[in-house]
């Protein structure tokens, strides 16, 4: 018993420091960014500086509107997580729990779409936006992601591991399609959605060129561009770029925190009912 | 049926919670899709939809930029000095990344809804004349007989093909040393008369490295464009066509005038010496140049600031012309950055703002002014003789005026090469140097020849597919 224990805490600390290596990237940009020029360029480098500075934030937040940015960012994230959820549950279930002719085939046309890289696409969607006159305007923004393959496919890998007899059970019951959907397929399908919207959620909150492309006055961009602002080409000031990174960075994490507890929470919930 | 309903309302506001849980809360919504005041005081015209007239007589333009950082701030201050300076026109300025980013976005606007003045790199002069995006500054120049007497000839020189101006210079710089100044004094050197050429500077970093001022002599980033300006130095022609200047060009004349391969040969044997060291790209060079750890770097002009701030406290930063690679070469460096096109949008109101923004951004007293924000070259002649310019020069940094001197004394004719695939070009030469300096072995006359070859196949590729 006893040598199970000092096992067992050898293994957290070799934990301990496998996560403070993954996460120590993120603890120097933390760090550096209190840093002036001459912290940051001094050898031995320095990773905690004996007078941390604030100023790195301010001239962010000064040469940058980033809050503006922020709650643009938020905006795009919220609209085009919610959109993806719908649409992903109403095909993926049209998918798993419809019988109808060459459904597979259709199916196989949608995870095609997932071989086309986005970067072929972009000019053309571009393209698309400039004639229908949006540029500059939020739905420009969403319009292209409000539904995706990978939504699709994610969503329909979970509903086939339903059991059929819970929609034939609900069937007798005189339950609708929508209906089971809704109150019955979707609150089991936590985990499963959760993690849809932390993938959708980073990736639409990493965007760069899209937003870049079809935006044009400071109040209609994200948070990505800002961080491009930031960086002067021909005399990068890293303090003050990483200063920017470290603020865009908590929405990412708690995200993260926030979905990582719904994930579990459905998850068990999903195991008992089995 | 009206419990479906409220499942289906349910449902709904589940979705919405997990939305929520992105990142967003449903609060934020509506507060952030009405047009709320900014909260900073940056973009002074942020309510107006597109460029065009808006209430009374004021026109809208729209610009195009690609500065970021304090740049930005400087090129913000620029815009709003002009518009509060006249009624006719209001600039919006809007930032497009960097200049391939804002290249990308022009190629797939359609014509009309694009900027009506566009900041564009020194290297995409000739892409711009070829895909006919752009006016002739030229025209404006002889309509009202600009006088063009106040700017750089050399600056100039780079935007001019055929004796015709193209875009107007903005934001210039040019290559140079960049020195530590206690080091070189420790080691006995004058930056001045010391670091001419590259026999020069190897007998300067030999002095450093045995005076124990520093551990590196010297190192050179590999950037391609200190190799263009080495061909330009050696008088010399990058490409053919005048340089690319008389017609399109069809094939580079670095390899073939055998300046490309006096470079290669004159980089390895520097490199191949115990004093000097390869440090990697730009921004790895800088940084160990800032950590003092190196005395002699070559870089543009505009890092003097940036280098300044991160050497404070450790040493003194200085410039010094860029060395010849042998004593005798007869030509010069050209410059680099950027310049202002005028765009067509088929509008003469909105051309004639672009033209009038122009001219105010290259006045001596706003060119003064960006080369303090910056630490680009001012394009103005007059520029030095504004007081507070002056001031900068003499106690702020003195010796910018050096590099003014150098390029002053460079030659219009020297301007440097133009072709459609510049960016391309750099890149190979970037990455064939990169192979010949890690092997010192490497014949330069096959390095030089598979440079040639590659930017070859790329300038046959765009004159077939442009025009």
């Amino acid at each position: 018993m006893r040598k199970d224990k000092a096992l067992q805490s050898l293994f957290f600390v070799i934990k301990l420091l496998m996560a403070f290596t993954i996460i120590s990237p993120i603890l120097y940009a933390i760090s550096a960014s209190f840093m002036t020029n001459s912290d940051l360029a001094s050898w031995p480098p320095k990773f905690i500086t004996s007078n941390p500075i604030i100023t790195n934030y301010q001239m962010a937040l000064k040469s940058v509107p980033l809050f503006k940015f922020l709650m643009n960012s938020f905006l795009v994230c919220a609209i085009v997580i919610a959109a993806q959820v719908i649409t992903a549950s109403c095909t993926a279930y049209a998918f798993s729990f419809f019988e109808f002719k060459g459904r597979n085939v259709l199916f196989m046309v949608v995870l095609t779409t997932m071989m086309i890289p986005a970067d072929a696409t972009i000019i053309a969607n571009f393209l698309t936006i400039s004639k229908l006159h949006l540029t500059d305007t939020y739905i420009a923004l969403v319009l292209p992601y409000l539904t995706g393959a990978m939504g699709i496919f994610l969503m329909r890998q979970y509903y086939m591991t339903v059991p059929k007899e819970l929609k034939e059970a609900s069937t007798i019951d005189g339950c609708g399609d929508l209906r089971f959907l809704t109150s019955i397929l979707t609150p089991i399908s936590i985990p499963a959605i959760a993690s849809l919207c932390i993938y959708v959620f980073i990736q639409t909150y990493n965007q760069f060129l899209w937003p870049l492309l079809v935006t044009n006055s400071m109040d209609k961009r994200t948070v990505q561009i800002g961080m491009q602002m930031l960086h002067n080409s021909e005399a990068a000031e890293y303090g003050i770029v990483l200063a920017g990174a470290v603020m865009i960075l908590v929405p990412s994490t708690l995200v993260f925190i926030i979905g990582q507890k719904y994930l579990i929470k459905g998850m068990t919930a999903g195991a008992v009912k089995g | 049926m009206k419990k479906t309903f409220s499942k289906i309302v349910a449902a709904m506001l589940s979705v919405a919670m997990l939305a929520a849980c992105g990142g967003g809360t449903s609060s934020s919504q509506p507060a952030s899709s009405t047009p709320e005041a900014s909260t900073e005081a940056s973009s002074s015209q942020t309510q107006a939809p597109e460029a065009t007239t808006g209430g009374g007589d004021t026109t809208k333009l729209v610009f195009w930029h690609s500065m970021a950082g304090r740049n930005g701030e400087a090129i913000e201050k620029l815009v709003n000095d002009f518009n509060a300076a006249q009624t006719d026109y209001a600039i919006e300025i809007q930032y497009q990344s960097n200049y391939d980013d804002a290249i990308t976005k022009l190629r797939s606007t359609p014509k009309g809804s694009g900027p009506d003045i566009m900041q564009l790199y020194d290297i995409g002069i000739r892409w711009m004349v070829d895909s006919g995006y752009a006016l002739k500054v030229q025209d404006f120049v002889d309509r009202d007989g600009y006088d063009v007497s106040d700017i750089e000839p050399n600056i100039a020189g780079y935007y001019t093909l055929d004796n015709q101006l193209y875009g107007l210079p903005f934001n210039s710089s040019t290559p140079c040393i960049v020195y530590n100044k206690e080091a070189l004094e420790k080691a006995g050197v004058d930056p001045l008369t010391d670091l001419g050429d590259f026999a020069a500077i190897k007998a300067a970093a030999q002095k450093v490295v045995d005076s124990g001022a520093c551990e590196i002599g010297v190192a050179i980033p590999n950037y391609g464009w200190l190799f263009e300006q080495w061909v330009s130095i050696q008088d010399q022609d990058f490409v053919d066509n005048g340089n690319g200047r008389t017609d399109r060009a069809t094939k580079v004349m670095f390899d073939s005038n055998g300046a490309g391969e006096k470079i290669v040969a004159a980089w390895q044997d520097l490199v191949s010496q115990p004093y000097a060291q390869h440090l990697g790209d730009t921004d790895a060079t800088k940084l160990v140049f800032g950590q003092g750890g190196v005395a002699i770097i070559m870089e543009s002009c505009a890092v003097y600031a940036n280098m300044q701030s991160a050497a404070e406290g450790q040493f003194n930063v200085g410039l010094a012309p860029l060395p010849k690679i042998e004593a005798g070469n007869t030509g010069g460096p050209s410059v680099g950055g950027g310049a202002l096109w005028i765009m067509d949008n088929g509008d003469d109101v909105r051309s004639n703002g672009a033209w009038e923004f122009i001219k105010f951004a290259a006045t001596p007293e706003q060119q003064a002014q960006w080369s303090i924000g910056t630490g680009y070259l001012p394009i103005s002649k007059g520029a030095t003789e504004v007081d507070s310019y002056k001031t900068y020069l003499t106690t702020d940094n003195p010796d910018f005026m050096v590099i003014i001197e150098a390029l002053r004394n460079s030659r219009p004719d020297r301007a440097g090469g133009v072709m459609g695939v510049f960016s391309r070009a750099r890149k190979i030469v970037q990455d064939e140097m990169e192979a010949a300096i890690n092997n010192p072995e490497l014949d330069p006359k096959t390095v030089v020849e598979k440079m040639a070859t590659q930017i070859n196949e790329e300038i046959e590729i765009y004159n077939k597919t442009t025009k």
